[in-house]
């Protein structure tokens, strides 16, 4: 009788055992799976390989005259290094009537992965010639001025921003 | 690193400062700051106005700048119908000739030191491919009005100190309405059965007043439906509902604060004159209306109440009842007498807007691509269903 209990005691405590171990391999298992998982909502585009950083004080303190500082950062996001990085400027004005355009134009001989290198134009933006008032047209469209301005490398790869400058 | 400056360019290290990021300018129907379901038609520099649909609804032409273009609606590529000199303020397109359009413009081809014209002229362009001619059809035009379901186009003439009213079509021969008024047109429309215009007509002399008129082909007469108080001035054109007339009208600035400058007014059979137009609210400030090509609704730019952002209105004449089509909170919205078209089907409204600047602003996108920051064309769904599809 002694030893029928014994075997069952054993058969159950084999039991427990067992099946304790298979849980704590479960939790174990979906713990990992979990901690693989991807964020929820992941920003899945890449940043752009060159990047173009305008600063507001700056644009702000513009004026509608020659010989205006311009600054901005170039960077490069990649992970490789670009070479004869080649920035243009235009400014145009908002008439497209007028073909008056200021080209500028600036090179970067050199720009590291993860670097990011300061730049400045000197720029003239005195106002741009204004066409005659025409009856029924707003006045406020021929005070601004167009900035655009566009960094490319010989490989193709090109950032671009557009400012538009209300004078 | 930096090796060569060209140009006037140079450099230096700037500054510590604060980046800006730049302005979203999306293409797409999702949310061009107008409300969801409205896409953008036209993009880049240049003052747009004038909208007007081709009849098939495939193509959109406008004014930029004082001469006119067309492109298809889908596509962005352009097509320039007028020299760029030209001075063109308004078009509309002539169904029944390919690429027909109507344009109204200086008496002569302008020069930029030309001052503004009394009259305008009109011009049909001519269709070749590649053309920029175009053919004088009617000199001494106050403004016009397009007819999208005839494919015509209503004209006022100034005749001396009388107006009549002539509608171009197709041909290019116009068809003169019976009867004269006397004084200057400054706004008209059709009836929705079209045998019937309306004009707004500034009478002449130092006591000018406005009036509201009606032409009548079918009946060959002409009769004065409303004469203005001596402050009231009409904006834009009358528009003829199947439920009345209805007009904006300017009233002097008192100064008070919340006084409502621009009011929308209807003339109905029956209502003994003209009324503040029921639906609409009393603060509401109307700045310009087109009615649908049914003839049962108004759309209406305006403000809910004078400190309120413009947004473009339904108005359903026959019950009332206002909805608004899109919600604005940046954009200023042009209410000119053609800047604002309905499709010929009547599910879209074309207006014309741009984001409200308060100082450099910048956008990912080369300048031609840049929507929001120019006066450009927007396409507003009318129906629930057809923005909640857009979405």
């Amino acid at each position: 009788m002694k030893g029928i209990l014994a075997l069952l005691s054993g058969a159950a405590a084999a039991f427990f055992l067992t099946a304790g171990a298979f849980l704590l391999l479960a939790n174990l298992g979906s713990n990992v799976a979990e901690s693989d998982l991807p964020p929820r909502s992941p920003d899945t585009s890449p940043a752009p390989p060159l990047q173009l950083n305008l600063q507001e004080e700056q644009l702000a303190a513009l004026e509608p005259r020659p010989q205006q500082r311009f600054d901005l950062e170039v960077s490069n996001a990649s992970a490789e290094a670009f070479s004869n990085v080649t920035l243009t400027l235009r400014v145009l004005p908002t008439d497209t009537t007028l073909a008056e355009t200021r080209h500028y134009r600036v090179a970067v001989s050199e720009l590291e992965a993860g670097e990011s290198e300061k730049v400045r134009f000197e720029v003239d933006l005195s106002r741009l010639e204004a066409r005659s008032q025409r009856s029924g047209e707003p006045s406020g469209e021929t005070k601004q001025v167009l900035m655009e301005v566009q960094a490319t490398t010989p490989e193709g790869i090109s950032a671009v921003r557009t400012v538009i400058l209300p004078f | 690193m930096l090796a060569a400056a060209f140009a006037l360019a140079g450099c230096a290290h700037a500054t510590e400062a604060r980046q800006i990021s730049p302005t979203p300018d999306v293409q797409s129907r999702t949310d061009v700051g107008l409300g969801p379901g409205v896409r953008p038609l036209s993009s880049g520099p240049g003052e747009k106005s004038s909208p007007s649909w081709e009849p098939s609804g495939d193509r959109i032409a406008f004014v930029v700048d004082g001469y006119v273009v067309e492109k298809p609606l889908d596509a962005p590529d352009v097509r320039r119908r007028t020299t760029r000199d030209f001075g063109a303020q308004a078009v509309s397109w002539i169904s029944g000739s390919s690429d027909g359009l109507l344009i109204l413009g200086a008496d002569q081809p302008s020069r930029v030191s030309d001052p503004p014209a009394d009259t305008l002229t009109a011009y049909q362009a001519l269709s070749k491919e590649g053309s920029l001619e175009v053919k004088r059809l009617l000199d001494g035009v106050s403004s016009m009005a397009p007819d999208p379901d005839s494919g015509g186009v209503l004209l006022a003439l100034e005749d001396g100190a009388r107006s009549r009213l002539a509608l171009v079509g197709a041909s290019g021969e116009p068809l003169t309405y019976p009867g004269t008024v006397e004084g200057r047109v400054t706004g008209l429309s059709l009836s929705p059965d079209r045998d019937q215009a309306v004009v707004a007509v500034q009478s002449p002399g130092p006591r000018a007043r406005f009036e509201i008129h009606a032409f009548s082909s079918a009946e060959n007469r002409q009769q004065l439906l409303a004469r203005l108080g001596p402050d009231l001035e009409v904006i834009g054109a009358p528009q003829w509902t199947r439920n009345g007339i209805y007009y904006v009208a300017r009233e002097p600035d008192d100064g008070s604060p919340g006084a409502v400058p621009y009011s929308l007014y209807r003339l109905s059979p029956g209502s003994g004159g003209p009324e503040l137009a029921p639906g609409v609210g009393s603060d509401f400030v109307a700045l310009g209306v087109s009615r649908s090509p049914d003839g049962e609704h108004l759309a209406i730019i305006g403000r809910r109440n004078p400190g309120s952002a413009p947004n473009l209105y339904k108005l359903d004449t026959a019950t009332g009842s206002l909805s608004t089509l899109t919600s604005n909170e940046n954009m200023e919205i042009k209410a000119g007498a053609g800047d604002l078209f309905w499709s010929v089907d009547g599910q879209f409204i074309t207006i014309v807007a741009r984001s409200l600047l308060s100082g450099p602003e910048t956008y990912p996108a080369p300048v031609d691509a840049v929507v929001s920051g120019f006066y450009n064309l927007y396409e507003v769904p009318v129906e629930e269903a057809v923005r909640d599809r857009s979405r």
